[in-house]
């Protein structure tokens, strides 16, 4: 800063304003009065459960590795507990983390009681998306970036808290380098919105991108679809809820030149994965799914209020494919689709919850 | 006998009157001043004993009045100052600029001519006003000064450009800034180089009838500028003018958690991630660091907008030396501005060299020249530093542990220290701005007078850039980037002009002028690029790049040959009558199209000079009608012809050069967009001239305008230009001066004006319809705010419907338009242009014996602007961003404006639409004039000090700084508001 900055600061500072500016000050904070109930009250939970839980390899146990991990964040909020009372936290939230980091831990915890269900019987399958924990692996085909009409199809419950990353993705075949190239679809959650995400081009770091508020029917079954079709003058892209018109959207996405841009379906990472983002894993959700459906048409209403309640064969025309999750499978590692094309794994944290009529 | 008796009488009374009168009468002496404390030679001083007098060159007086006596003091230009005599103590008068004008002479290109005598809509605003205004940039004078001009500001940062609209928006495409004629040369750069303190007047030319002299570069208006020659009163006299200006940042806009209140920023934090990412996000790592957590324990907060900124310091002085002889007169003037700016190392630096030179031969023979050097130098400041400083909160600290300036003050967020990025970016302009002309002039015959002028534009600048490693841009990680741009513009103008001027039986005034011109200019240009710098070398080792990019230059020229006739004829002084007819011939036309002829016609009636008018309330009444057509030559020089576009083709492993058709169809048909308006005006003057005004109203269409009409990419085109659009302008403008009060110690005088425009498109295709991507509608203003009608936010009660659309309480409601059910483009409609409905300027001026006391007031009512500004930091909901501390929705405390943080609503682009009406109190000045005893003693002639404070009040609901930058680009022209407190003297030895 030159000189005369300086002697002007300093007029300035003395003569003319005093201490309005002060941009920085080094006063100790009048500290809240934190209440540590909370953690007190987890901790004491926590230790029951842990105290009490049968560790093991067979139904009826918990996992040891769910145990250690449990353990964990036991000594976690411990930590938190001693830092606490040592004044090392200055605003309630940070209590409050630890007591829902506990809360989390819990309910992750109790989610890996094992109780295994015979291959067949008929069940509902929720994945552990958050945290990375657990997602369906569609494999990698070509066949899934979809072209200039597609239509997917498919069944989504979910429970409050069902995704915390900024995008809960939901069901993607999307590539995102971090250098421009945006490839392939995404069903996903953001903030209080159910989307879809489009890669479009051929000019980089172009998306389609609409959304509506998402359904807060918490624990019922929605049927959610998106439909692309590039020939269409306007509402290119559509998203149905339950056989309704969730939004339309006209394509408005054009390159720096003015040009319309057109979707680009995924060359570049050809993997379909449901529960957590293929390419950003951060990008995770957990909820259960019954039917995933892929399509290279563009489906009607008519067409998607038929498909709410019909089944589909494998051998329909433009279907690319499709799965039911609706029985426990044979082997999760490899659950084939209807077309007889594709396998589908199950990959980590997951659980079948056996139908009660 | 008695007659006798009778006229000895008479003769003895007669005698002792004279000796009783005799015996009263004294000498009173005086000086004269003008309002900045410049002595006025040449005033006029009588009594009511009708003794008169003139002032002499250092603006004294003597006259022998008696007690009771009235005396009166006249210049041109100034109100008339009465004084009765009660004493014979010397008189110090300083005499306002007057709202009398009368006499006052106007420049109308190519002539002048007295105010009275005028049929067109021109206005004039005067050394006084301009250097009153204390603005760097002389443009900004203007800004509700002169009725029906827009003055834009492009920022508040030192050096900024601005642009000028007359009377609205005509063109699509082409520029739509008037013609700026400088001491009779065209110029390109504006006004900008010039400093106040060198011009002597500056005339607008707003009506089609006026600007058609200036024929195909007329219909934008003309601006002349006439600097202040060698024309100035006898003898010799130096005049120094100077002031110094702190000036500190005014409106900052208010972030969330500033001025010391980071809890406020940590509270807006919590609930954004509690939205956007759940509960449970509050534990990660990113939400807060350790060093973040420990300054909220301390209350350490940065309040970064008024850290990155501050006071700072500016000076400008200018001294002038005139004087004349029989023969010769002289002036030369000097002057130096230096502007810091308030953030970084924002600076503009300016010298300035005048000079006018005028030998009178003969009483028929003269010879002069004048001329103007500017230098100038402009330090942009470092891109992205300001904005940075917006977006840093309040928890981030400049500094590492160490007490050095930290790159990165928050490691989850992209946004670097904008105290490196000021260090290590730089943004700087040299320009340099000559103007010469040479005359010779002959009077042929009494009345008829051959002038002959040759005059020199140059304007040359270099800008460049320096993008060090420690930069937003390269991330602390890539090699730096310089970036050089060089451009020389010449322009040389011959007029040869023929002026014969006579007055016939004292009844009929014929003034006839006519022109032959020739013009050339030339425009030449390079830039580079050279990426991967290996050391600091800012932009002049461009060749040391590891790879060199962006390579281009540039050659092209124009010229024009025209012809104009100017008659102007009174009778009486009272039937007015103008015409005038201009041929240009430009090359930018193909064959065929180059030749072009405006014409227009004006007359006028002074109804204050019939019999049956006089001696009535009506010092001066004058209706003027108007009609004129006037060209927009500022289109492109190469729109005729269809360009072959270079191409990069990898051929053989190496780049190789290739051309072929770019995508525009040149079109030899083209001819100018041709402006013609109808202009009816009203001057008037009432109650001894105390009230005066000027009433304009108008209605401008812009025919043949040039569109890049797209077509089916016939032969390769995708588009061609052709003349076929038209638009419209209507409106009103008032301007009024009044002498309130006006008492022997006292006066109070109010300049009042007032502007109202509606701009409209009357067809676009020929075809009837609107261009939809273009967001062109007929029967609109050519730009429009064209998107969702805000209806506020959805509240908790209107849950149902909100869902309907897939909304949610404290989400952004806009319209369903069609009822449709769905939001989409469809129920889109114009909501406003970005343009004022109307706006004024308010000048009250009081002076009580030696001190001055003047407040200008300026607004702009209405207008809607699309405003980045606004729409960054009240629709962005980055997890790590700060953002505008305004109202935001929430359950319990329920905004109808903002959304609930962290509620991705969609539909936030109505938060940019953001309503641009104001009013600042722009200027306040205290000004003290030197009694003359005191300036005896101290060796001047005149003298007078002034302290302003320049932009102390803004009313306005704009969040961001300074609403008159609504709508600037937040990356590259962001800047902070100016106030400013001037401390002035202008000094005559």
């Amino acid at each position: 800063m030159s000189v005369r900055k300086q002697l002007t600061r300093w007029l300035f500072l003395v003569g003319i304003v005093g201490g309005v500016f002060n941009g920085c000050s080094e006063k100790p904070q009048q500290v809240v009065e934190l209440d540590l109930s909370c953690l007190m009250t987890h901790l004491d939970s926590m230790q029951s459960i842990i105290d009490t839980a049968k560790i093991g390899a067979v139904d009826g146990t918990f996992p040891q590795e769910s145990a250690d991990e449990f353990q964990s964040a036991i000594d976690e909020l411990r930590t938190g507990i001693s830092k606490a009372k040592a004044g090392y936290f200055v605003l309630p939230f940070e209590t409050e983390a630890y007591c829902i980091a506990a809360s989390k831990a819990i309910s992750t915890f109790m989610n890996a009681y094992q109780t295994t269900l015979a291959p067949g019987t008929p069940a509902e399958l929720q994945v552990f998306g958050i945290d990375g924990r657990g997602y369906i692996d569609f494999g990698e085909s070509p066949a899934y970036g979809g072209s200039n009409r597609f239509t997917v199809e498919a069944w989504l419950k979910y429970d409050p808290g069902f995704f915390e990353f900024a995008i809960g993705d939901f069901i993607a075949t999307f590539s995102h380098d971090g250098n421009g190239i945006k490839q392939g679809w995404m069903l996903n959650f953001m903030g209080s919105n159910l989307r879809t995400t489009l890669g479009m081009g051929p000019q980089q770091d172009r998306v389609l991108e609409w959304g509506a508020a998402f359904p807060t029917n918490y624990g019922q079954w929605n049927h959610i679809v998106a439909v692309y079709d590039e020939s269409l003058s306007a509402d290119q892209l559509k998203m149905y809820v339950n056989g309704e018109v969730f939004f339309t959207k006209t394509n408005d996405i054009r390159d720096d030149a003015g040009i319309l841009q057109k979707y680009q379906p995924n060359t570049r990472n050809l993997k379909m994965w449901a529960f957590i983002e293929p390419e950003d894993n951060n990008r995770s959700m957990t909820g259960y799914i019954r039917k995933f459906r892929l399509w290279d048409t563009a489906k009607s209403q008519d067409d998607i209020k038929s498909l709410m309640t019909s089944e589909v064969s494998g051998s329909e025309s433009n279907l690319i494919c499709a799965w039911d999750f609706t029985e426990v499978p044979d082997n999760p590692e490899h659950i084939a689709d209807k077309t007889g094309k594709f396998s589908a794994k199950i990959v980590g944290q997951h659980k079948w919850h056996k139908l009660i009529n | 006998m008695n007659k006798l008796i009778s006229s000895f009488i008479v003769a003895l009374m007669t005698g002792l009157c004279f000796f009783a009168s005799a015996q009263s009468q004294q000498a009173l002496r005086g000086t004269v001043t003008d309002e900045t404390g410049l002595p006025i030679s040449g005033a006029t001083v009588r009594a009511s004993n009708q003794q008169t007098t003139a002032t002499d060159e250092s603006g004294a007086f003597s006259i022998a009045v008696s007690t009771g006596d009235l005396l009166t003091i006249t210049f041109m230009g100034y109100d008339t100052y009465t004084h009765a005599v009660t004493s014979f103590d010397p008189l110090s008068v300083a005499l306002q600029p007057g709202s009398n004008m009368l006499e006052d002479v106007v420049v109308f290109g190519y002539g002048t001519v007295k105010k009275k005598d005028l049929t067109g809509a021109i206005q004039q605003v005067g050394s006084a006003d301009l250097v009153r205004a204390q603005a760097t940039n002389v443009t900004e004078a203007l800004n509700g000064r002169v009725s029906g001009v827009l003055v834009t500001k492009t920022n508040n940062r030192p050096g900024t450009d601005m642009s000028i609209q007359i009377r609205g928006t005509n063109s699509f495409n082409f520029s739509n800034e008037p013609l700026y004629v400088i001491d009779g040369i065209p110029s390109y750069s504006g006004m900008r180089h010039l400093n106040a303190a060198d011009i002597e007047t500056i005339d607008i030319l707003k009506d089609a009838s006026s600007s058609a002299i200036y024929g195909s570069r007329g219909a934008n208006g003309v601006v002349i500028i006439t600097t202040k020659a060698a024309n100035r009163a006898p003898g010799f006299q130096v005049e120094y003018s100077g002031n110094l200006s702190l000036k500190t940042p005014t409106r900052i806009p208010d972030m969330i958690g500033n001025l010391g209140n980071g809890l406020e920023y940590v509270d807006y934090k919590i609930a954004l991630w509690r939205a956007k990412y759940g509960e449970s996000s509050l534990g990660r790592t990113d939400f807060l660091t350790d060093d973040e957590k420990r300054r909220i324990k301390y209350g350490e907060y940065y309040d970064w907008l008024r850290e990155v900124s501050g006071p700072s310091m500016s000076h400008q002085h200018h001294v002038n030396a005139n004087g004349s002889t029989e023969k010769n007169s002289y002036a030369f003037g000097l002057g130096f501005n230096d502007d810091d700016g308030m953030v970084g190392n924002e600076n503009f630096r300016r010298y300035t060299f005048s000079l006018g030179l005028e030998h009178r031969a003969s009483d028929r023979f003269k010879v002069g020249m004048n001329s103007y050097l500017s230098l100038n130098k402009t330090n942009h400041g470092a891109d992205d530093a300001l904005l940075n400083a917006y977006f840093i909160p309040p928890v981030a600290s400049p500094y590492d542990y160490e007490g050095n300036y930290a790159f990165e003050v928050q490691p989850t967020s992209s946004k670097i220290n904008p105290f490196v990025q000021i260090e290590n970016n730089r943004k700087i302009t040299d320009a340099t701005y000559v103007n010469m002309a040479g005359f010779a002039s002959y009077k042929l015959i009494e009345g008829l007078i051959l002038k002959s002028q040759l005059a020199m534009q140059l304007d040359n600048d270099l800008y460049g850039e320096w993008i060090g490693t420690y930069t937003q841009g390269k991330q602390g990680v890539n090699a730096p980037d310089a970036f050089r741009r060089e451009s020389k513009n010449t322009n040389y103008v011959w007029d040869n002009t023929a002026t014969y001027d006579k007055w016939f039986n004292d009844r009929h005034h014929l003034n006839f002028i006519g022109l032959f011109s020739m013009q050339q200019e030339t425009h030449q240009g390079s830039q580079m690029r050279g990426i991967g710098m290996p050391f600091d070398s800012d932009w002049h080792a461009i060749e040391s790049a590891e790879e060199i990019t962006d390579v281009s230059s540039y050659y092209w020229e124009s010229s024009m040959l025209s012809y104009m006739g100017r008659l102007n004829y009174s009778f009486q002084d009272k039937y007015l009558v103008t015409l005038t007819g201009r041929a240009d011939g430009s090359s930018r036309l193909a064959r065929g199209n180059r030749w072009g002829f405006m014409p227009s016609a004006a007359v006028a009636w002074r109804l204050s000079e019939e019999t049956f008018m006089r001696g009535g309330l009506f010092n001066d009444l004058k209706l003027r009608l108007s009609w004129g057509k006037s060209g927009n030559n500022n289109i492109d020089y190469d729109v005729v012809f269809s360009r072959l576009d270079l191409s990069k083709y990898p051929i053989g492993g190496t780049g190789t050069n290739g051309y072929g058709l770019g995508g525009s169809k040149g079109n030899p048909d083209l001819r100018w967009e041709m402006t013609s308006e109808w202009n009816a005006g009203l001057d008037f003057a009432v109650w001894n001239n105390r009230l005066s005004g000027t009433v304009e109203v108008y209605d401008r269409t812009t025919d043949d305008l040039i569109f890049r009409q797209a077509v089916a990419g016939l032969n390769g085109y995708t588009s061609i230009l052709r003349n076929i659009g038209s638009t419209g302008n209507r409106g009103v403008e008032f301007g009024l001066n009044s002498t309130n009060i006006s008492r022997e110690r006292f006066q109070w005088k109010t300049n009042a004006v007032f502007s109202l425009n509606r701009n409209r498109i009357k067809e676009l295709y020929g075809t009837g319809a609107d261009d939809l991507a273009n967001r062109w509608f007929i029967g609109q203003p050519i730009r429009v705010i064209y998107d969702f009608e805000s209806l506020g936010i959805w509240q908790e009660e209107e849950i149902d419907e909100a869902r309907r659309y897939g909304q949610s309480p404290g989400h952004i409601k806009v319209k369903d338009q069609n009822d449709d059910g769905v939001l989409d483009e469809r129920d889109y409609l114009v909501l406003g242009t970005p343009s004022p409905s109307w706006t004024f300027g308010l000048t009250n001026s009081f002076s009580y014996r030696n001190w001055d006391l003047s407040v200008f007031v300026y607004g702009r009512i209405g207008g809607l602007y699309n405003d980045d500004f606004t729409y960054m930091f009240t629709a962005w909901d980055n997890e790590h961003w700060n953002k505008l501390d305004v109202h935001y929705w929430t359950p319990e405390n329920r905004s109808n404006e903002y959304p609930q943080i962290g509620a991705q609503s969609y539909h936030t682009q109505v938060l940019a639409k953001v309503p641009g009406t104001f009013v600042k109190i722009q200027n306040v000045t205290l000004g003290y004039t030197l009694p003359q005893h005191i300036l005896t003693r101290i060796g001047g002639r005149g003298a007078r000090v002034f302290a302003t404070a320049l932009n102390p009040f803004t009313f306005t609901d704009y969040k961001g700084p300074d609403p008159e930058t609504i709508g600037e680009n937040v990356y590259t022209q962001l800047s902070l508001f100016p106030m400013s407190f001037n401390l002035g003297v202008n000094f005559t030895f």
